[in-house]
């Protein structure tokens, strides 16, 4: 290169497009630029809406089809697809139903009362006070003072990005899938139904998990988390950017502190399709959260939560590692796939347990199908070994093509 | 005869300011993906005048630079929730620029051009200019801006990127989805190019005469 052009290339570097970058109207671009961001959230929505519209018109001719099916069939149905159904036909987050304390609930930045409801793409922000949000059915759920969350899907499960300090929840259990998450930076807190209160501070990641059980791993663009499988009682630490590296999980009942009580009359009252993990029941101490909240609002004690019933310890089983193969395969071939298709499952389950043989802890390695793992996971936490320690339960076999 | 990458070595000393990475900025780009406002506005606000340079680099003097420079930071927000972090924001945010601006060339191409309409490039506004400013330095970036537009799209996107913006070949390769081989290429070409077209800039050329007397000859040290 030429002398003339380093030089010309150097005084570039520094003067070309410099001032004029500086002279920008940037009054304009902000006007402009938030004016179009604006109406990508409400395109955002209206799109979200009308997929659920389209999905629900899409369900009810499937309905009346498989009701048509069944009739002819004559095979009893359980309302397990039909609770799938009213799932997605929520578009909403929820709406506040509680507000405790002397600050305000903003939703983008703006003030709002009781009865705000809250969508997707919304930023509430708890200045002060505490915010109480139920999605009648399916969880109720506080913003502590000073946390800040987005609402980052809405379509059956609920995502929340946690953006500052805390967020607690009592999850009505799904039948399959995952009700409800919490993603702090890239990691998620993924739950089937349980009661969980999900803190940061910075990076640091603190999960008290009271009751269910949680999967926590890198949060996915799409589906279920594939992660870690804690079960309750469990207070768990993590560094957010790397989940899997860091966590550590403790089981030991006086580490995991007391839950709020939470469980409202529609929580209540939901249609549960499975039963959950045994574990420790929380029951409600209190007629509605808010008032639970304004006592503590008021410098009350915090509610002393139910000491949880300690859970009858199932049996040893003597063939657990057959059981739990038995149980991976069953799941496995339940799955609805094409008749002309085999499927080959490779996978070691990598089991914690404690000293007592229970399980503390699951990870297919690699992992399965969400589907799978989820309906999996219900026998492996019920499974009790005759000893403790780690456990490395090699999964093989193959379900062969149901074609003729 | 030259090969491609002859004098190569030499160019890569263009090392740029390198701006150190504040320390809150991943958390601020979860917070914006996760659809803050606010987190937006502060990255918006942070990398604006960088983003608004580099477009003037690579597009020239236009009027519609806020414009551009606007419907980068719309595609940065829709595009922020799939930056998964695997590369650098920086490479990220000059990839969606060099994108943008693609899209402005090919949409400018396809426009009708009226008789009576101003010309493409606009002379310098005069209040862009500050007064003591050296004028012979101004018309110089003048008549470089003129070389760098006559340079094919994707010559000039590498030249700016790594001489005036000092990006390595490694990472320009990743903000223009080729290899590294081809940039080199296209480097070496657009330098080519430019070097030829010097002397047909008067504010240019006299420049270059300067640079090639011989030394002892008189001229000053």
């Amino acid at each position: 290169m030429s002398d003339a052009l380093e030089e010309l290339i150097r005084e570039s570097r520094h003067d070309l497009g410099t001032a004029e970058s500086r002279k920008v109207d940037w009054a304009k671009v902000d006007e402009g630029l938030f004016a179009r961001i604006d109406e990508e959230r409400r395109a955002e929505r209206a799109q979200l809406t009308s997929a659920h519209g389209r999905r629900w018109t899409l369900v009810a001719a499937t309905l009346a089809v498989a009701a048509a099916v069944a009739l002819v069939v004559g095979k009893a149905r359980d309302s397990r697809s039909l609770d799938a159904v009213q799932e997605t036909a929520d578009d909403g987050a929820g709406s506040i139903v509680g507000i405790d304390g002397a600050g305000e609930v903003l939703i983008d930045g703006r003030p709002v009362a009781v009865g705000a409801a809250l969508h997707l793409g919304d930023v509430v922000e708890a200045r002060g006070a505490q915010a109480t949000i139920d999605r009648p059915g399916k969880l109720t759920l506080v913003v502590e003072r000073g946390s800040k969350a987005t609402v980052t899907h809405v379509q059956g499960a609920l995502v929340l990005a946690l953006l500052e300090g805390a967020v607690e929840a009592q999850v009505v259990p799904v039948p399959s899938g995952e009700a409800f998450a919490v993603d702090v930076d890239r990691s998620r807190v993924a739950v089937h139904g349980t009661h969980l209160r999900v803190a940061r501070a910075g990076d640091h990641v603190v999960v008290d998990l009271n009751e269910g059980v949680v999967s926590i791993g890198a949060a996915p663009r799409i589906g279920s988390t594939l992660g870690s499988l804690v079960t309750a009682p469990a207070h768990m630490e993590f560094t957010a950017a790397v989940p899997e590296g860091t966590l550590t999980v403790s089981h030991e009942g006086a580490d995991v502190r007391a839950p709020l009580a939470l469980s409202t009359a529609q929580t209540k009252g939901a249609a549960v399709a499975f039963a959950p993990p045994a574990q420790p029941k929380l029951e409600p101490s209190e007629p509605h959260p808010s008032a639970a909240l304004a006592a503590a609002a008021r410098g009350e004690a915090r509610p002393a939560a139910p000491p949880p019933a300690t859970p009858a310890a199932p049996a040893i089983d003597p063939d657990a590692e057959g059981t739990i193969t038995g149980t991976v395969r069953w799941c496995m071939a339940e799955r609805p796939r094409a008749e002309n298709v085999t499927v080959v499952v490779n996978t070691t389950l990598r089991l914690e347990l404690s000293a007592d043989g229970a399980v503390r802890s699951a990870r297919f390695d690699p992992p399965v199908a969400p589907d799978v793992n989820a309906c999996a996971v219900q026998t492996i936490y019920k499974t009790r070994f005759a000893h403790g320690g780690s456990v490395a339960i090699p999964i093989d076999f193959r379900v062969p093509s149901s074609a003729p | 005869m030259a090969t491609p990458f002859a004098g190569y070595a030499s160019s890569e000393r263009a090392v740029r300011e390198v701006k150190p990475r504040l320390p809150d900025e991943e958390r601020l780009i979860g917070r914006a993906a996760a659809g803050e406002t606010a987190a937006f506005r502060q990255l918006y606000e942070r990398h604006r005048t960088d983003v608004a340079r580099l477009v003037y680099r690579m597009l020239g003097p236009r009027s519609d630079l806020e414009d551009v420079v606007q419907e980068v930071f719309v595609q940065v927000y829709k595009s922020l929730k799939d930056f998964r972090g695997q590369s650098k924001f920086s490479t990220w945010l000059h990839r969606v620029t060099v994108n943008v601006v693609l899209m402005y060339r090919r949409s400018a191409r396809s426009r009708p051009v009226f008789a009576d309409e101003p010309p493409a490039e606009p002379a310098l506004r005069s209040d862009a200019i500050a007064p003591d400013d050296d004028a012979e330095r101004r018309e110089r970036m003048r008549a470089f801006s003129r070389l760098l537009a006559r340079l094919a799209d994707k010559k000039r996107i590498v030249f700016v990127l790594h001489e005036l913006e000092g990006i390595a070949p490694t990472e320009i390769a990743k903000i223009v989805g080729a290899p590294v081989l081809t940039v080199r290429t296209r480097l070496f070409y657009a330098r080519r190019e430019i070097e030829e077209m010097l002397a047909e800039e008067p504010a240019l050329a006299g420049m270059q005469l300067s640079f090639s007397k011989p030394s002892g000859a008189g001229g000053e040290p």
